[in-house]
């Protein structure tokens, strides 16, 4: 234990996804040692990243605007929207170039041991965007573990109904992964061949 | 298939142990609390990815150490493969092979295989079923590595069903649940069948050498009296029982259909064991089962050289001199043994082995 400023900036950071109690000292004292204006610059990035990043009122994606880039874009494909968990899952997909539609973060999956049920996620949103009738696609792209595969069962028995075409990725994804971890080849590969959910 | 070498990190009690180990048979003298069976501890590790003594990976790591390693260097007819695995205390484990990072540390499973006898194995006989699903499935894993992820798949869907019936779900929310249990369970007990089918023929021939007598069985008995076999089948029977427990399963919030509710049901003669056979006739029993999956996983090996190891944990002690022998006979017949004792004198007289004296955490020739 460090007296302090020094072990409350440990704990803060110990608090971060994925940084351990070693880790966090060691970025601590990092911070301790750097210039200040290169400090400066870290805490100006935090902060405008509170203030100026939204989520887009559309599809739930982070945004600098009320809308989000591709939801303005009128190149988009308005037929098909790909639903993924989470706002990376959108930039893993960008990169495959694969997509030509927009998306719908749902900002997790379904988790009941977390208490995250689908009351929690984006459904009621989606389920407003499908009414519209100008989608005929939805593509589910949640992550290929568990709670992603409940979440599309979930979606695939309540949007079915509606008389639209739903897709699931194909497998090929490593199961039990991130999206976002999968490489891009594997990622554009499990578009083309995704498969409809029965 | 042997272990050459290896070596633990601030592992449980050792801060660095190093052993050059080679085939045939080794022990590891020393009194309870040395350190002995750490050792043997450490290498079932490598094989199943958990320890045989206990459930959290917790008490592995030495105290005030945030990580342990274990590294071992497994020889499989000719070929070498370096195995380590990082246990870290409060996050996940990690793994290498042959010093290349692995995706998970679930792709270990199958590079080592060992079989481990233990005191605490008369539990298999005597205890709740739940010891006789442990041995089930731990033998399943060394056999086809990917039933590992099958199980770990099926458990934690099993606690997020549980978790969600608890607070009185919607249908629609159930759904999803319900088909992963159906899905992953009929897998896991459709393996389970195909493994008692395989393994009890050498179960028999294993308590035949032991002991004369009454013929044994094993049946695999479903809570929920499913019939079929096939994976698909049982998948189909599942599915249609879930709705007709559903009122239950709301009262009591746990799942009430699926392999965690299963047993193996051991007959002596006409008579279930459980209650009914005497103290050494368990013993048999018992010494039967892990006998019998030694000599599954060796006929199933890529032959010469690719025999499970064989680890006698503390057993000679318990064990009468009928029971001894046909210990002895199985230890001809591996490649390696390592063995652990309290004391010299409860090794076999005719033991042609290396011996190591382990006290107070330093292991000696
Ligand atoms: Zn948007």
């Amino acid at each position: 234990m460090y007296e302090g400023a020094i072990q409350e900036l440990i704990d803060e950071l110990g608090r971060l996804p994925g940084v351990g109690p070693k880790s966090a000292q060691r970025i601590a004292f990092h911070i301790l040692q750097s210039e200040s204006v290169d400090i400066q610059r870290l805490v100006e990035a935090i902060r405008e990243v509170k203030e100026r990043v939204k989520f887009c009122e559309i599809c739930g994606n982070v945004s600098e605007d009320v809308q989000c880039r591709i939801c303005r874009d009128p190149k988009r494909e308005l037929h098909a929207i790909c639903v993924v968990e989470e706002s990376k899952d959108v930039q893993a997909i960008e990169k495959t170039r694969e997509f030509r539609g927009r998306y719908h973060v749902l900002g997790g999956a379904i988790s009941p041991i977390e208490g995250i049920g689908p009351e929690n996620l984006r459904i009621k949103e989606l389920m407003t965007r499908l009414a519209d009738g100008a989608v005929t696609e939805v593509i589910l792209a949640t992550d290929p573990n568990l709670e992603g595969e409940a979440t599309a069962t979930y979606l695939a028995r309540l949007i079915k109904p509606l008389g639209l075409t739903v897709t699931r990725l194909a497998s090929g994804l490593p199961v039990g992964g991130d999206l976002e971890y999968a490489d891009e080849v594997t990622l554009g590969r499990a578009f083309e061949g995704r498969r409809t959910i029965q | 298939m042997f272990l050459s070498y290896l070596h633990l990190t601030n592992f449980r009690s050792y801060e660095n142990l190093e052993l050059e180990l080679k085939p045939g048979i080794t022990s590891f003298v020393g009194s309870n609390g040395e350190g002995k069976t750490n050792i043997v501890e450490a290498v079932g590790f490598l094989a199943y990815l958990r320890s045989h003594r206990t459930a959290s990976d917790n008490p592995l790591v030495r105290l005030e150490h945030e990580k342990a390693y274990i590294r071992g260097k497994v020889e499989t007819a000719g070929r070498q493969e370096l195995l380590e695995i990082e246990i870290n205390q409060g996050r996940a484990n990690r793994a290498r092979i042959n010093q290349q990072p692995v995706r998970s540390t679930r792709e270990l499973l199958g590079h080592l295989r060992a079989v481990l006898f233990t005191p605490e194995d008369l539990a298999l006989v005597k205890g709740d079923p739940t010891e006789r699903r442990d041995f089930l499935d731990t033998l399943l894993i060394s056999r086809t590595p990917r039933y590992a992820g099958v199980i770990a798949d099926y458990e934690k869907a099993l606690k997020q069903r549980n978790a969600l019936l608890k607070n009185r779900p919607h249908e629609r929310d159930l759904a999803p649940w319900d088909e992963h249990i159906a899905r992953f369970g009929s897998q896991l007990i459709a393996a389970r069948l195909d493994l008692i089918e395989d393994l009890l023929p050498f179960v028999i021939q294993a308590y035949k050498s032991i002991s004369e007598g009454d013929e044994i069985g094993a049946t695999y008995k479903s809570s929920q009296d499913l019939r079929s076999k096939s994976a698909a089948e049982l998948e189909r029977e599942i599915f249609e029982l879930i709705p007709t427990l559903r009122r239950g399963e709301m009262e009591r919030g746990v799942t009430l259909v699926g392999p965690h509710r299963d047993d193996l049901l051991l007959t002596l003669g006409p008579t279930p064991v459980k209650g009914y056979a005497s103290q050494g006739e368990s013993w048999s029993y018992a010494l039967a089962l892990r006998m019998g999956a030694y000599q599954l996983l060796s006929a199933e090996g890529m032959g010469e050289g690719s025999e499970p190891l064989l680890i006698l944990d503390d057993v000679f002690a318990e064990l009468d001199s009928v029971r001894r022998g046909a210990l002895l006979a199985l230890i001809d017949s591996s490649e390696q043994v390592l063995v652990t004792a309290a004391v010299e004198a409860d090794l076999p007289k005719s033991f042609n082995d290396r011996r190591f004296y382990v006290r107070e955490g330093s292991v000696r020739e």
